[in-house]
């Protein structure tokens, strides 16, 4: 039956669109930031950060349920710390947003220069990258949605094929020693890096937008434990093939791997066919956060049309991405930005919740 | 937002079909390097680098416009590093070099002995268009030379006949499956054995069986590379080498074998007149046990081996009863442990650390990496009580039921 479009999305839209934001991770240099911290055990790390990342989760959930089904992040900063303060907290998750754009931004540009297209400016790497990101993003959320659905069940299959491809090179004792760092180091990195899935939180200024409250609760729960999963998954490859050290000095894990996958005998240079579907899930990833920043921003300064500033918000994208000199420094940028937004999105939930009950106890 | 969208949608769709010709590269414009050779050059610090370039027109379809050019070319170039000797190498070339269908460095002994060697692979690998499959072979010449010598007679195009080889590799375990990979996860002290090559004949008789390192087994006529034995790197300098038999036993006493079958020679247990050759593979992983509790270390390993009996020189009956089995089973059993022992028992006096990967196995008993580094496996394997123990099972004597008839008839007589 075909339904009029109302706008909103479904559990399997939204959690495509939440894989789409998290798992194309393992791609970029987020598997160096891991392997640096947890050496062997760097798998662990994304379990625990889900894990860790859970309890807020539920608490955002539990807010979210009580209210009818309109209620959003946002409305739940007003009501719950006012106006002023509620504007400060929704700055930060834009500047938070914006800013993981324009660095993710660079850093995909640097993948696509370093490891594919050597000669080409990256100037037009980016504008193509954000541009393509840009017109998915300007259909609307519901666009995302099912361009994402179409997408990430070929991006799950081809993940499978992936490590399939390099199986007979892998051996499961460089995993070892299993503690990697050292046990207190993995959980404290796991914890500091947590906001490698803080999207499951910052996406809460979408709840209004998916059809039902059941629908997001189960969307956001697979939607966080998949790509956590998938995160640990390639860790745990990256070690097996290359093993440690030598893992640590891999600019790009995924894209060697991609590399010396291997499908039979004869086909063994695969990975422009990997690269192909990489741009198309990079494109999603960014419309995603181009889209959350412009909804953010225009809730900010109070413009409702606020695909208008989906335009401004990229070309600030592609011209802030191209400011730092090499990807060290954006990844040193990076790094930052992730460790002081991890205590943020731990808390947030937590904060609100307590409001929430500090609330219900005065009005009693 | 109507008009808008469409103009955008324009500009991205001519964007999206003109951005293919970008980083186009023309088959008859790129120079597709498949054989680069590593040699010491006469000053310091600068290497010579040989470049045999495929001739992509060969055996294909457009092989009739070209039938009097050669297979492939070959270029050397004396520079500081690969990727300026690439770069030097233009000045002669009319065509861009490329290292997508790179498949094999070969490196000259000399220049594998010496500490530059490190710093030449290292730096190579930074440059992206080199790829870690790429195998590694050392020959006992200098590279260049045999790059030149190397013209088989069966392959025109040189990348096939490698290809070809590291799948013999395979079926007979007399070189290492090398590649860089393995090469860069070995960097800190454990052993990596890269295939041994030469042209050069040094024919020293005849020996038992595997007993060559190339260039030493007697051959007439026929292509004139020999692949056979291993060099022993350290730190990426070689340090030593392993002959054929050594080199299949490293392999087999490795957790996982990356050979599927080898052929070997033993005295027959029957009649010591003659000698049997047997197929041996395995059938299950190679088990590995280290107690990193006690000093000296102590290492178990239990090799599980199959064996067939394809060819039985003697005629001696096997099937008749299983005294003679037995007899078998225990002589196989006997002289690989003897073998396998001669040879750790050679890479404990050489050298500290083992091509066996038994270091990964001994990193289970650590919690953290730092514990394991401050561990010094390669000085504690150096003392290491090692305990090998093959498991030998006799699983077929071939297509006859028992040998002709022949012995009967003489004894008879």
């Amino acid at each position: 039956m075909i339904q009029v479009s109302d706008g909103k999305i479904g559990t399997r839209e939204f959690f495509s669109i939440l894989y789409g934001m998290m798992a194309i991770r393992v791609t970029d240099s987020t598997p160096n930031l891991l392997h640096e911290t947890g050496l062997t055990a760097a798998w662990m790390m994304p379990l625990i950060s889900a894990a860790v990342l859970f309890v807020p989760l539920m608490m955002m959930l539990s807010l979210l349920k009580k209210g009818d089904t309109d209620t959003d992040l946002l409305q739940l900063l007003t009501e719950l710390t006012g106006s002023i303060l509620g504007r400060l907290i929704t700055f930060l998750i834009f500047a938070s947003v914006f800013s993981s754009t324009v660095l993710n931004g660079r850093s995909y540009g640097d993948i696509v220069t370093v490891m594919y297209y050597p000669d080409t400016a990256l100037l037009i790497v980016m504008t193509l990258l954000l541009g393509a990101a840009l017109y998915i993003s300007h259909r609307g959320l519901e666009a995302i949605g099912r361009t994402a659905l179409l997408v990430v069940p070929v991006f799950m299959v081809t993940s499978v094929i992936l490590v399939l491809g390099v199986a007979s090179q892998l051996n499961f004792l460089y995993l070892f020693p299993i503690a990697g760092a050292g046990g207190w180091e993995v959980i404290k990195g796991g914890v500091g890096y947590s906001s490698f899935f803080a999207d499951i939180i910052i996406v809460g200024v979408l709840a209004s937008r998916v059809r039902t409250f059941e629908a997001y609760r189960k969307a956001s729960i697979w939607g966080l434990w998949v790509p956590a999963f998938k995160m640990a998954l390639f860790l745990a490859v990256f070690v097996m093939i290359f093993d440690y050290p030598a893992v640590r000095n891999i600019a790009y894990p995924y894209h060697h791997l991609t590399r010396m996958a291997m499908i039979g005998s004869l086909a063994n240079h695969v990975e422009a066919f990997f690269l192909a579907l990489w741009f198309i899930g990079a494109a999603i990833h960014f419309a995603t956060y181009l889209y959350i920043s412009a909804y953010l921003l225009g809730k900010l300064i109070g413009y409702p049309p606020y695909q208008r500033l989906l335009l401004p918000l990229a070309g600030a994208a592609v011209v802030l991405g191209m400011m730092p000199e090499n990807h060290l420094q954006g990844d040193h940028l990076r790094k930052l930005l992730l460790q002081s937004t991890s205590v943020f999105f731990l808390l947030l939930p937590a904060l609100l919740w307590g409001l929430d009950r500090f609330r219900k106890k005065g009005k009693r | 937002m109507r008009w808008n969208g469409w103009k955008l949608g324009m500009v991205l769709v001519i964007l999206l079909l003109v951005s293919g010709c970008g980083e186009r590269r023309e088959l008859e414009t790129s120079a597709f390097v498949s054989v680069i050779g590593l040699d010491k050059a006469e000053q310091d610090h600068q290497v010579k680098v040989t470049f045999q370039i495929s001739n992509p027109q060969v055996n294909t379809t457009q092989s009739a416009e070209a039938q009097k050019e050669p297979p492939s070319d070959i270029v050397t170039i004396t520079s500081v590093d690969l990727l300026s000797a690439k770069e030097l190498a233009q000045s002669s070339l009319s065509r861009e070099i490329t290292f997508s269908h790179l498949q094999t460095i070969i490196v000259g002994e000399e220049l594998a002995r010496d500490d530059l060697f490190k710093h030449i692979i290292g730096s190579a690998i930074i440059d992206p268009e080199m790829r870690r499959e790429t195998i590694m072979i050392v020959s006992k010449e200098r590279a260049q030379a045999f790059i030149h010598a190397n013209k088989p007679t069966m392959e025109t195009r040189p990348h096939k006949y490698y290809q070809f080889m590291e799948d013999n590799w395979r079926k007979t375990g007399f070189s290492p499956v090398s590649n860089l990979n393995a090469f860069f996860q070995r960097t800190e002290g454990e052993l990596f054995l890269a295939a041994y090559a030469t042209a050069e004949r040094d024919p020293i008789g005849i020996r038992h069986d595997d007993d060559y390192s190339a260039g030493e087994v007697p051959q007439d006529s026929g292509d004139p590379v020999q692949m056979i034995g291993s060099a022993v790197m350290q730190e990426g300098k070689m340090v030593g080498m392993l002959n054929g038999e050594e080199t299949r036993i490293s392999q087999l006493l490795r957790r996982k074998n990356l050979i599927e079958t080898m052929t070997a020679e033993f005295p027959d247990p029957l009649n010591e007149n003659y000698q049997i050759s047997l197929v041996l593979n395995q059938s299950s992983h190679t088990e590995i046990e280290v107690d990193t509790d006690r000093s000296p270390v102590k290492i178990d390993v239990k090799v599980p081996l199959q064996v067939k009996v394809n060819s039985n020189i003697a005629l001696e009956d096997f099937t008749a009863s299983q005294k003679r089995r037995d007899a078998l089973r225990e002589m196989v059993k006997e002289k690989m442990e003897e073998a396998s022992d001669s040879l750790i028992k050679k890479l404990q006096e050489n050298y500290t650390g083992e091509p066996f990967v038994w270091y990964a196995t001994a990193r289970r008993n650590f919690w953290t990496v730092s514990g394991f580094e401050n561990f010094e496996w390669g000085e504690k394997f150096k003392e290491a009580d090692v305990d090998l123990h093959y498991e030998v099972s006799v699983t077929s004597f071939g297509e006859q039921l028992s040998p002709p008839a022949f012995k009967k008839f003489e004894e008879d007589k």
